[in-house]
């Protein structure tokens, strides 16, 4: 990688790291406070608060993680900062 | 312009060995169903369910026997996503996630979402800030990288000390929590089964060591998902006519709740502070299972998020794991395998709470204690649950559980063959296995490596193996040692383990890679303060001088650990030229890993000498 195009390929990093975490963090702090008006609603016969505390924020780390490397992986490549197989 | 890397080609009969070894896990299993219905002995049946998969593994162990440093510290690096990935989910949970959060879900409900919500989030952490630059530099232990990233070996020698306590608290509670599922399954005491359990982790990882420790965990990590998901898979499919709990217990759960509404099961609010997880005594089940906050305060309930995060994002005892991998693109991958699999399992433990609680409330409660169903009486029998009648019906709140049985007394509930119920146990046996063979290794390694190799910069190939094989059989023994003399409750400990390694290296691992400015004094500073603080905080908390429970001291220990890194290294130099380029170097994914790049350097150097 050229030595110039290091400091792009940071900058561009460091957002990504900021923008996959940051709404994360917010649901993850945010979506407890909510449990108990969510849990008067239903989906797939869960009460929802439960579901989203189970298996919603699981399907949110997991989309969270996804997205980030798709997103860091395009990143690599455009900066010429990938692994070479 | 793409850097050129070294990367490993990954073997492509591993998926063939791992069939054929989960065809023999699952054999093992359906021969002794035929023998149990041939009339063979018990005792027989559970030595053979105790001694069989650890047969397995110990075989899988010493077939990855090596001396080459990459192997052994690294497996070398040739480990697929899938696999470190299963083994990074299962031993962040262990038996003691395992069997622990199962109980927790049947008595504290809802409330224990908060642990595993922590353990998701703290993947998602270790994927973003940690794992990939952890594999870029490629050393094989915390300590290693600080010290080179830091150019310090005080620092080197402050970390290994500082991580040695949470590894060992963490050892502990795993051999703790599977010496209660051996013993259960064989019906030898504690202590002789702890030793068993130790003498079977010694030739398990001894000769191959980092390469054997991940082979044996992906064929532990394959037992364990087969022993929790088929038994409440079938309780399931009998049910709810679907064989996916975790999807299915859905309209279970709210049925509950309605029962649990009529019958009156109070609602009790816990303080916003309040942390009250059952204990490995008899619990009364005097919660509703969907209701939050319970024993669990709302604030509570998010502090405990942040410090799982914290703690499973930088513990030392996941992270030397993430090295083993192909490659930086390998390693974001291998951490999303691991969300994907503590979840499939912590989803599972619940499924398996909320389907007892459904078999409990529909045969036990409410009916007359002359009418208790056999399955009820033999937990009794078993000293694992209790009830106190004081009407002429039993209620929810005179029904008692102990938290670490909930798992095994669904096979029980649900009428099974006493093998389904013996193969559950030697699942959680297999994940204390998992655990603790992955906590005892990483201790070893960070003894031999940064505390007796790691006084010379460049110690021979040779010595440095012959070290951490003399080391693991004495860590072992030494843990194995304090788990059969020292009284405690491994999820307790766990929860230690997780605050003081988030405290000491989550601020500083964190800050190694983001800031540049990072030297060996504020890194230093940051983790003695980090350590320190929680350290003090969790005996207060236990002494109850402090109103926050000693489980969320990392909430004091991570604060004060950025804070003491951030102005300590203001009062300290800039670091050289040469750490700067290395800090440049970790935070790109192309190019050789930094510390094979060294070793090879290295031997042209001795051959060159030569």
């Amino acid at each position: 990688m050229e030595l110039e195009e290091r400091k792009p390929y940071w900058r561009h990093t460091k957002w990504q790291m900021v923008a996959s975490l940051l709404p994360f963090l917010l649901l993850v702090l945010v979506l407890p406070l909510y449990v108990d008006r969510l849990n008067h609603n239903k989906f797939l016969g869960f009460p929802l608060g439960y579901f989203m505390m189970g298996h919603g924020l699981l399907l949110i780390s997991i989309f969270t993680v996804a997205s980030f490397i798709n997103r860091q992986d395009a990143i690599d490549h455009w900066h010429g900062a990938n692994e070479d197989i | 312009m793409a850097a050129t890397s070294q990367r490993r080609l990954v073997n492509p009969m591993l998926g063939t060995y791992f069939g054929i070894f989960t065809s023999a896990a699952a054999g093992l299993v359906l021969v002794l169903l035929v023998l149990e219905q041939l009339g063979f002995s018990d005792g027989l049946l559970r030595l053979a369910m105790l001694a069989g998969p650890i047969v397995l593994f110990i075989a899988v162990g010493a077939a990855g026997a090596c001396r080459e440093p990459s192997e052994y510290f690294a497996a070398g690096r040739r480990v697929p996503a899938v696999y470190t990935g299963l083994v990074l989910a299962l031993s962040a949970l262990g038996a003691t996630g395992l069997v622990g959060m199962t109980g927790l879900y049947f008595i504290n409900g809802f409330d224990a979402w908060c642990i595993a919500i922590g353990i998701w989030a703290g993947f998602v952490m270790m994927a973003l800030l940690v794992a990939p630059y952890l594999r870029k530099h490629g050393s094989y232990t915390v300590p290693s990288y600080l010290g080179r990233r830091l150019d310090n070996r005080l620092a080197r020698i402050v970390a290994a000390a500082v991580i040695l306590v949470p590894m060992v608290l963490v050892a502990v509670a795993e051999l703790k929590m599977g010496a209660y599922a051996a013993g259960w399954l064989s019906g030898w005491s504690q202590g002789l089964v702890t030793q068993l359990l130790v003498f079977a982790i010694i030739p398990m990882v001894v000769l191959g060591g980092v390469r054997s420790l991940t082979w044996s965990n992906a064929g532990q990590g394959i037992v364990v998902l087969i022993a929790l998901v088929v038994p409440v898979g079938i309780v399931a499919a009998l049910e709810t006519n679907l064989p996916f709990p975790q999807l299915s217990h859905g309209p279970v759960l709210r049925g509950l709740g309605r029962m649990e509404a009529m019958r009156g099961v109070p609602i009790n609010i816990a303080p916003m502070l309040g942390l009250d997880f059952a204990g490995q005594e008899l619990t009364v089940l005097a919660n509703r299972i969907a209701q939050p906050y319970i024993s669990v305060g709302p604030i509570s309930f998010i502090l405990m998020i942040l410090t799982v995060t914290c703690g499973i994002a930088a513990s030392p005892w996941l992270l030397p794991r993430t090295v083993c991998t192909p490659g930086v693109y390998d390693t974001r991958k291998s951490v999303a395998w691991a969300i994907v699999f503590s979840g499939l399992v912590l989803i599972s433990a619940a499924s398996v709470a909320v389907f007892l609680r459904d078999i409990l409330m529909d045969q036990v409660v409410g009916k007359s204690p002359r009418e208790l169903p056999q399955w009820f009486r033999q937990l009794v029998e078993l000293g694992v649950a209790g009830v106190k009648v004081t009407g002429d019906r039993v209620l929810l709140g005179e029904v008692g559980f102990k938290r670490d049985a909930v798992l095994f007394a669904l096979p029980i509930a649900g009428g099974f063959s006493p093998i389904v119920v013996y193969m559950a146990l030697a699942g959680a046996v297999a994940a204390a296995l998992l655990a603790a063979t992955s906590a005892i290794t990483a201790i070893a390694n960070v003894l031999a490596e940064d505390g007796v190799a790691g006084l010379v910069w460049s110690p021979p190939a040779g010595m440095r193996v012959n070290v951490v094989r003399l080391a693991l059989p004495v860590v072992a023994i030494l843990t194995g040692w304090i788990a059969i003399f020292v009284p405690a409750d491994p999820l307790d400990l766990a929860l230690w383990a997780l605050a003081l390694s988030g405290s000491s290296m989550f601020p500083v691992i964190v800050l190694s890679v983001l800031w540049k400015r990072l030297n060996a004094f504020g890194a230093c500073t940051g983790m003695i303060a980090g350590f320190v603080t929680a350290l003090l905080a969790i005996m207060a908390g236990e002494a109850a001088w402090l109103g926050v429970p000693g489980a969320l001291s990392a909430v004091f220990g991570v604060p004060v650990g950025f804070i003491g890194a951030a102005v300590a290294t203001r009062f300290a130099s800039l670091p050289d030229r040469h750490v700067l380029a290395l800090v440049r170097d970790i935070r790109l994914p192309g190019g050789e890993t930094i510390c094979d790049r060294e070793e090879r350097l290295q031997r042209l150097k001795q051959q060159r000498s030569g």
